[in-house]
């Protein structure tokens, strides 16, 4: 018949097995906490960190497919809010980009509501607000003018100085179409689009949060701190309980 | 219990009422309204290095247009204007007439807050207001507290259709 021992010190048992299941997440609580307290030193806030798969993780990337027309020399696009001349950042819009056509020697660009009127080193010389009371559908030319189209189906044609616009009869005339981005340039403006990165500050303080791991991660860190707390109790109970049984035993041999 | 209710619903919804952004006036009503023709036509002011200097000055920031178009009759002129109050564009109709501000209004305002600006209480402020040497109001603007970057903005907005209603003038 084997003789069962009764555990003496569960919490003991209970204390190793948890310390050393918790090493790990104390060296990174530690580290990052240390690093947080002297961010101003170790610059972390400046530090950026442009590495794709982190950027991917925090899903910083662009919500819809970009939008490209093309000029005789000139990409102009747009991705979410941001409104591209070739690589070169033209504007932040909500509105979208519906066309653009040259004329004579500027570019005339229109979004859902304004005409926006570039050059072509992609200055902007004029932006007014032209759609009032529906959204500019096209842009085109007709016999050297050029011709909105709206929602509502009405047409417009602009003066010479694309200063005042007046109602037009329909007609059939060729609208600017959307292009393809080329991939180099959608590389690049997916880089544009992610701006410096993310601040190394931002990744430190989220693993040290548990963030990182999204909401459940901030759980689980909730948790480390509970089970660091039960280990600090029951490392003072085993020592209060070993010093009385020393106190004990030297009584004994006394 | 019902009165209570209604005081509370009345409460809540007040301030939200008062914070809420959107479009007021539409460009082409305000022009009609300040011309009453519906044929008037736009100009344009193509700017000169020291005008676009002059306008960076006052925005106290860069300003990349490089003409503006405008409303015109015998002493009046009218100017759309857009400038950031905190984060977004807010628009702006500004009448001058014999070079002293006659009317300005917010066209359209996309802020959360701030909003109070469009109200004729403070608007008033600036009638008559004209621009002095170093590009000032010559009248104190008492500012709205919760709405300081709109009032900013709006003030810069009266000093700019002051200085570019200056400039078409110079140039007859």
């Amino acid at each position: 018949m084997t003789r069962h021992h009764k555990k003496k010190f569960p919490a003991f048992l209970w204390h190793r097995r948890l310390g050393l299941f918790l090493v790990f997440f104390i060296i990174i609580l530690a580290s990052t906490g240390i690093m947080l307290n002297h961010t101003e030193t170790l610059k972390l806030s400046q530090q950026k960190i442009n590495n794709v798969l982190v950027l991917n993780f925090y899903d910083i990337k662009p919500q819809h497919p970009p939008i490209n027309f093309r000029s005789q020399h000139h990409n102009i696009s747009q991705w979410d809010e941001q409104i591209y001349f070739d690589n070169k950042k033209l504007l932040s819009d909500q509105q979208t980009l519906r066309g653009l056509i040259n004329w004579h020697n500027i570019i005339i660009m229109v979004l859902s509501r304004d005409v926006v009127l570039l050059s072509n080193e992609g200055d902007i010389i004029d932006r007014y607000t032209l759609a009032q009371n529906s959204e500019i559908e096209h842009i085109g030319i007709d016999n050297d003018h050029p011709i909105i189209k709206m929602l509502d189906q009405s047409l417009w044609q602009a003066d010479d100085d694309i200063l005042n616009w007046q109602p037009i009869g329909k007609r059939q005339l060729s609208w600017s179409a959307a292009s393809p981005i080329q991939q180099h340039l959608k590389n690049e403006l997916l880089e544009k689009y992610r701006g410096e990165g993310l601040p190394l500050e931002r990744i430190i303080l989220d693993i040290h949060s548990g963030r990182i791991l999204g909401s459940l991660g901030v759980y689980f860190v909730d948790a480390v701190g509970v089970v660091m707390l039960f280990l600090s109790l029951s490392g003072a109970w085993m020592w209060w309980q070993r010093r009385v049984k020393q106190r004990r035993k030297r009584k004994r041999q006394g | 219990m019902f009165k209570r209710s209604i005081i509370l619903l009345l409460l809540i919804g007040f301030p939200l009422s008062s914070i809420a952004g959107g479009e007021y006036i539409k460009p082409n009503d305000f022009i009609q309204q300040t011309f009453a023709d519906d044929s008037i036509k736009a100009h344009a002011l193509w700017l000169t290095p020291s005008q676009q200097t002059d306008i960076k000055k006052i925005l106290a920031h860069d300003f990349k247009k490089l003409r503006i178009r405008y409303w015109q009759n015998k002493h009046t002129s009218a100017w759309i204007l857009n400038e950031v109050g905190k984060e977004k564009p807010i628009t702006f109709g500004v009448v001058i007439k014999n070079a002293e501000i006659n009317n300005i209004q917010v066209l359209s305002f996309r802020e959360s807050r701030g909003s109070e600006i469009r109200h004729d209480f403070f608007t008033h402020q600036f009638k008559q207001a004209k621009l002095n040497h170093a590009l000032q109001l010559t009248q104190h603007i008492d500012g709205i507290s919760g709405a300081t970057l709109s009032v900013r903005a709006m003030t810069k907005i009266a000093r700019i259709a002051l200085y570019l209603d200056q400039q078409i003038r110079n140039k007859k």
